[in-house]
């Protein structure tokens, strides 16, 4: 039709210009899709899961100087059907790999995962020589954020927790369920 | 006692129990026995009034594949009169067998779990002898010197 438009089909361009499809309007889908992920990204209750060093700096992210319940992790849930993030702070060897496992699947969906630092991510200091240590947690586990560091900074979790909400604006709210 | 003088009383009191003891170049006691003199001499040195070695600080073990041996070695620490000693024993590293210290000192329980778990050496006598920190199903002993690991272990190129 004009000169930007080269490449897209008839229905295509149809599409764009139709009603449901005109910027800044608001329908029905758009403003219960627009509730349903404000409630979530604002209200991301983590699991209480730390094993080593990451999870000090879980904790301090926690308290009082960098706060992570002004980002809606309000409560650390210690159960994890109560909880929808998980954020595996700390490395993870064999044995507790299977307990992970368990974990994750029994929070109830959609839950979201983060990786923190790099035991998590690819092993960490324990890639070489270690006999028990797993290689990062997303062979078991779908991760959706990595957050790199040894450990990150409060800050550089704040910052993982922030791109998770921007994923779940991104992502429609009734997602596939995924299997590992 | 300083180290000297311990080496001495014990060179005197159990002369027909203990192998050797030496004075090791870090300034330690280190006495070697042989494994059926082993608990007998531990016991002797947890109450008599002297040593009074009423506590164990570590007990842990080395491999040597070319010896064909495998060495558990014990600290043992006394809170009255302040003074350390080593005791070694060896144990044949085909099927390595020695008696548990844990009816002396409690805290050689889980020690000893640990050398199970991760050399193979089975301690008789021992009330709950299983691994400690790998699964419980595993079937190899990771600190041995002959360890290899069907790909799991990476190493640096």
């Amino acid at each position: 039709m004009g000169v930007g438009l080269k490449g897209l089909s008839h229905k295509e361009i149809e599409l764009m210009e139709s009603e449901s499809n005109i910027p800044g309007l608001w329908t029905l889908e758009k403003a219960v899709e627009f509730i349903f992920k404000w409630a979530r990204k604002n209200s991301l209750w983590p699991l209480q899961f730390g094993t080593a060093c990451c999870a000090i700096e879980m904790m301090a992210t926690a308290a009082g100087r960098y706060d992570i319940a002004r980002f809606g992790a309000e409560v650390f849930r210690p159960s994890p059907r109560q909880a929808d993030l998980l954020i595996a702070a700390g490395t993870i060897t064999e044995k507790m790999g299977y307990a992970l496992k368990k974990l994750y699947e029994q929070m109830p969906k959609p839950s979201w995962v983060i990786a923190m630092g790099s035991c998590t991510i690819a092993g960490g200091p324990y890639y070489y020589d270690s006999y028990t240590v797993v290689k990062g947690i997303d062979s078991f586990v779908p991760v959706d954020v990595y957050v790199p560091g040894c450990p990150p900074r409060p800050e550089s979790l704040i910052h993982g927790l922030m791109a998770i909400q921007k994923k779940i604006d991104d992502e429609p709210i009734f997602r596939r369920r995924r299997d590992v | 006692m300083t180290n000297e003088e311990l080496k001495s009383k014990i060179e005197v009191d159990f002369k027909n129990d203990i192998q050797t003891v030496i004075i090791s170049a870090q300034k330690e006691a280190i006495v070697t026995v042989s494994p059926e003199h082993y608990v007998a001499l531990c016991q002797k040195l947890c109450e008599e009034k002297e040593y009074f070695f009423n506590h164990l600080s570590s007990l842990t073990a080395v491999d040597f594949p070319k010896e064909n041996k495998i060495t558990v070695v014990s600290h043992l620490w006394s809170y009255k009169h302040f003074h350390q000693l080593t005791i070694k024993v060896d144990a044949d590293r085909s099927n390595p067998k020695v008696a548990t210290l844990e009816n002396i000192w409690k805290s050689a329980n889980w020690f000893e779990r640990e050398v199970f778990d991760l050399y193979g050496v089975v301690f008789e006598g021992h009330s709950d002898l299983r691994r400690i920190m790998m699964p419980d199903d595993y079937k190899k002993f990771p600190l041995r010197k002959d360890f290899a690991d069907d790909g799991f272990i990476v190493k640096p190129s």
